[in-house]
């Protein structure tokens, strides 16, 4: 997959770089002092760099936890996210991530001994009957690239004895193998991002069918494990009503309601600076094109399309779901 | 005339089977470079050295200040201590061993093609000191086009000409025009990937003219000329065809309520769910 991996000399004796250079054999191995040299530098171009994105392998020196942008979390006291990733490995049309950088190329942070012993510490910050909530998917997908990274069996390994600290691992993918092959964590959420199978088909190009993504569910839950839904961002089409109900007719027949820790519901947005950058990248995309409306520097559906489009979702997911375990995504954007 | 993507060669032997394969015309003679060119291509023969290389780049950069978008290959002759001769390879770092700096080319598409860390010396490397190519342009090529085009559409191309085993001394002219010539349909694949993303690029950016209809009508100002143009384009996009003659533009008095009844129109687009 990487035909590029760079790797910063300062990692270059970490114990995993060696077993992530091994799964990528053909790749060129190219040295550098820091991946900022070559990650989101000026004039370069996130759509010319999608075709050949490469793997760079680095260590995140500071901010390895850093507080929630508004409207993130699913009833935690106190949220958190960290990224050991940035980039994502999918190719979603209306993913921020194209807007806030320049370049495609993945970032892996190879120094998790480091982000644990923060979350540590901003875990012990806090009284230990509050929950303490840890989101892993906001700036890359969590389990996209597990295989590679083997990031989740680290974590749930350092959070599972850590009983009001939560962990909740976002994705679009279905590589939940290392998740099948330990026993089940309670307080670790995977929390499966999804539209109807025709949006996803227009919009998240490289992602695992829908069906693909209920059966990972499935599993999942068959093997004990907590799951989440986030129907977050929710996608406008003409036929809104129809692709919805027909996607929570096949996830909620699916799957168990018992294992099911929460739902979030959202609507699509970016931040207005993010929206401009995007729109110069796809300036025949119809998605794109469409006459957004902007409301304290975010970018998003017209209010009274935005509202209908969440209460009626609240509406439909409550016909299964009980109230206290749906959350709405905040408005606004952090940039 | 349009060109897509320059070519810098440092040496005529170098540039000659490039000029010959592709059909280049002289376009013209500097006392320090010449300048050959059939579109899509234009190639300059910039001589030896960072310092010859980076005048010549610059020189191509403001002799077609108005293209928007533009590709650059750089490809010449290269030392290195293993890989054997005639190897072409890409640059995936570029040294610039008298100062140190370095610049990280962005990956090509294709597994197939080799590429190599080149350190660019300013007198002849006989040591082969790393596993690397050692040329005499890239770091003067490599941040000159950069710094006028995209860093995704600068490539730097080298063809082993001597190594451990093959002394520099053996370099004839004839010899680095075989090198060359044998890479050309590399090359030329390096050439097409330049092109395509240049035109990927070049269709992201929007006509900057309005249609003459809508200036005949009506006097927009340059404010309402930039919304106009994005609102078009959302018009043809999503599927309205809105033009000066449209019914519903017939009554408009002025560039304010042209622009309100096209949003207007775009506002239908959001059907009640």
């Amino acid at each position: 997959m990487y035909r590029t991996i760079y790797v910063e000399h300062d990692v270059q004796h970490n114990r995993r770089v060696s077993p992530v250079l091994q799964k990528f054999p053909l790749a060129e191995v190219v040295y550098c002092d820091r991946y900022t040299e070559i990650f989101n530098r000026k004039s370069q171009d996130f759509r010319l760099q999608k075709n050949s994105s490469a793997l760079i392998l680095a260590r995140k020196h500071q901010g390895h936890v850093q507080s929630i942008p508004p409207g993130y979390g699913v009833g935690g006291t106190h949220n958190y996210y960290f990224s050991i990733m940035l980039n994502c490995v999918f190719d979603c049309r209306y993913c921020f991530l194209q807007g806030m950088y320049r370049s495609a190329h993945h970032v892996l942070f190879v120094n998790y001994e480091d982000f644990q012993q923060a979350i540590d510490e901003v875990a012990s910050d806090h009284e230990p009957t509050k929950q303490v909530w840890f989101f892993s998917g906001y700036d890359c997908d969590s389990l996209a690239l597990e295989p590679v990274a083997e990031f989740a069996g680290y974590f749930i390994d350092a959070l599972q004895t850590k009983k009001n600290v939560w962990l909740e691992l976002r994705t679009k993918s279905t590589q939940i193998r290392s998740l099948l092959e330990r026993e089940p964590v309670a307080n670790v959420v995977t929390a499966f991002s999804i539209t109807p199978e025709i949006i996803s088909n227009e919009l998240e190009h490289g992602v695992p069918s829908v069906s693909k993504r209920i059966s990972a569910m499935q599993n999942l839950q068959e093997a004990g494990w907590n799951v989440g839904l986030r129907f977050d961002p929710l996608i406008y089409s003409a036929e809104f009503k129809d692709q919805y109900s027909e996607l929570f007719r096949s996830i909620f027949s699916g799957i168990s309601l018992d294992l099911l820790h929460s739902v979030s519901i959202g609507v699509f947005r970016l931040p207005t600076v993010f929206y401009k950058r995007m729109e110069r990248l796809y300036r025949n995309d119809p998605f794109m094109a469409q006459p957004f409306d902007t409301h304290n520097g975010v970018v998003s559906y017209p209010r009274r399309i935005e509202d209908a489009m969440k209460t009626w979702c609240f509406e439909e997911v409550n016909k299964y779901v009980h109230e206290d375990r749906i959350f709405f995504a905040s408005s606004e954007c952090s940039d | 005339m349009s060109f897509s993507v320059n070519i810098v060669a440092a040496l005529h032997s170098e540039a000659k089977p490039l000029i010959e394969q592709f059909g280049l015309d002289l376009r013209h003679e500097h006392s320090e470079f010449s300048v050959y060119a059939k579109a899509p291509i234009r190639l300059i023969r910039s001589g030896i050295g960072k310092q010859s290389v980076t005048g010549a780049t610059e020189y191509l950069v403001k002799s077609d200040k108005n293209s928007p978008c533009q590709g650059w290959l750089n490809i010449g002759i290269a030392g290195h201590r293993l890989l054997e001769v005639g190897t072409g390879v890409l640059a995936n770092k570029i040294i610039d061993q008298a100062t140190g700096r370095t610049w990280y080319p962005s990956p090509f598409c294709s597994s197939e093609w080799k590429s190599s860390q080149v350190i660019t010396v300013d007198e002849v490397e006989l040591h082969y000191a790393e596993d690397a190519c050692y040329d005499m342009e890239a770091a003067g090529f490599f941040p000159t086009a950069c710094r006028s085009s995209l860093a995704d559409l600068v490539l730097c191309y080298k063809i082993v000409s001597d190594n451990k085993n093959s002394s520099v001394q053996n370099i004839t002219r004839s010899f680095v025009n075989q090198l060359v010539s044998s890479q050309l349909t590399n090359i030329q694949v390096l050439i097409d990937e330049l092109d395509k993303r240049v035109k990927t690029v070049l269709d992201r950016i929007p006509p900057q003219d309005l249609p003459e209809s809508f200036f005949n009508k009506w006097r927009f100002t340059v404010t309402q000329q930039l919304m106009m143009r994005r609102l078009l384009n959302q018009c043809s996009i999503l599927g309205y065809e809105i033009t000066a003659e449209s019914e519903s533009m017939v009554h408009c008095q002025n560039s304010r309520a042209v622009i309100h009844t096209i949003q207007k129109t775009l506002d239908s687009h959001w059907k009640p769910i």
